[in-house]
């Protein structure tokens, strides 16, 4: 699991969806919430974890335009290999982030340690925990 | 409401503790009391029953005095109109369903009562038959029909369930679930069984060594499971398997075994038979109508 800490920053509703913005370091994480009770009530200011599954995280080169809100370009620490699948682990800020894809794609986007290369996630796989 | 303060000291296999309840528990409450074997939670579903008494305190039912150690009141079980459910049935074997219901009904003039329980909890083809020729599930059933031929305010249920298979389980939550709510009784529940505290309890007491030192909704009480997801399915870990550079952790929960992968940082304090929390958001899943 990927987790980060930060702080809500911003709150938009529109009928049970809600959008969260959660800035973590310098950067802003957007999290895709459906609201079913008074316990999912987040306050602006409200520390969190921001939680997603390495194997919902994508890889791009670092000048694609993807329709993700939580798309950064990180150094690539370490790339560890399976038969079908890749782990390649971002360096950012203070944490480590973690994308499992599949072999295919990394030989095709020839993403090597060492580089920078772009990792995104989709707001709607982005879980919250409140701390 | 209940208000209960009662201390009583504790013979244990840790020692002598000293069982101190100091709490109030609301109307319509499904409370679970949960706990290690000797911290002290049958202890207390029995002080409130009044199977036991307590060395000193109060229990104060709506307003009316079950137990004052200073005025020396102590209302005795028959007194107190709760309904105990224990683990092992205790019908009377000579008589039939019917016989048995109607042997804890108040006022034997009321016996459309008994239809209207048998009724309730489906086992009006039973009312004819001893407790030899039933099974645990529906010696169960006939139990919690008689607790409610009284119209009990509480129903106190002492791991009513632990002697039932899996499906039998399940079906017999529902069940008390279901009788809760018709009935709007405040129910009090011991159990070892994170998954039935998930499904039938609003709050829940966690007692250790005969104090309570946590009183919350279950997924407060069970860590960390303030977590956004919409889908919370508390399961047990039944294996761990490599997959490539992932790991296939299966998970049993409602008697079904649900694979979900994972990384090896997740699985590195994970064990088998290991209570988990699955969770997913409600964007995941994929609906086909079939």
């Amino acid at each position: 699991m990927n987790i980060l800490n930060g702080s809500v920053k911003t709150i938009t509703r529109a009928d049970s969806l809600v959008l969260l913005e959660i800035v973590c370091g310098t950067d802003i994480f957007t999290s895709l919430l459906l609201e079913s009770n008074e316990s999912d009530a987040y306050k602006s200011g409200e520390h969190v974890n921001i939680i997603f599954k390495e194997t919902e995280v994508m890889i791009a080169t670092p000048d694609s335009k993807v329709s993700a809100r939580n798309s950064f370009v990180s150094p690539v620490l370490d790339i560890e290999t399976g038969v079908l699948l890749c782990n390649i682990t971002f360096g950012f800020g203070n944490y480590v982030i973690n994308a499992i894809v599949t072999k295919n794609a990394l030989l095709e986007l020839q993403c090597k340690k060492g580089e920078h290369f772009r990792w995104f996630v989709k707001s709607n796989e982005v879980s919250i925990q409140k701390i | 409401m209940m208000q209960i303060n009662i201390s009583k000291p504790l013979h244990t296999a840790d020692g002598t503790i000293d069982l101190h309840v100091n709490k109030e528990i609301q109307k319509g409450d499904f409370l679970t009391l949960f706990g290690k074997s000797g911290s002290g939670k049958t202890t207390l579903l029995r002080i409130i029953a009044g199977l036991e008494t307590p060395k000193s305190g109060t229990i104060v039912v709506d307003g009316e005095v079950w137990f004052d150690s200073s005025k020396k009141i102590n209302l005795p079980p028959q007194k107190r109109n709760v309904g105990f459910v224990f683990q092992d049935y205790a019908l009377f074997p000579h008589m039939s369903v019917r016989q048995n219901l109607e042997f804890a009904l108040p006022n034997k003039k009321e016996s459309k009562k008994i239809d209207e329980i048998l009724e309730i909890m489906e086992i009006e083809n039973l009312s004819d038959m001893k407790p030899e020729h039933l099974s645990g599930g529906q010696k169960q059933r006939v139990a919690v029909a008689r607790t409610l031929m009284t119209n009990p305010k509480m129903l106190l249920l002492d791991e009513p369930l632990s002697a039932l298979d899996g499906a039998m389980r399940l079906k017999l939550q529902d069940e008390l679930h279901t009788i809760h709510q018709k009935f709007g009784i405040t129910s009090i529940l011991v159990t070892h069984d994170i998954s039935e505290v998930f499904r039938l309890s609003n709050r829940v007491f966690k007692i250790s060594l005969g104090e309570v030192i946590d009183d919350a909704s279950p997924s407060e009480v069970f860590a960390n499971q303030n977590i956004s997801g919409k889908f919370k399915i508390v399961g047990e870990v039944l294996s761990i398997k490599k997959s490539d550079i992932l790991y296939i952790v299966e998970v049993l929960a409602h008697n079904e075994i649900v694979k979900v992968t994972a990384v090896k940082s997740d699985i590195a304090n994970l064990n088998i038979g290991d209570r988990i929390l699955l969770s997913s958001k409600a964007f995941n899943p994929i609906l086909t109508k079939i």
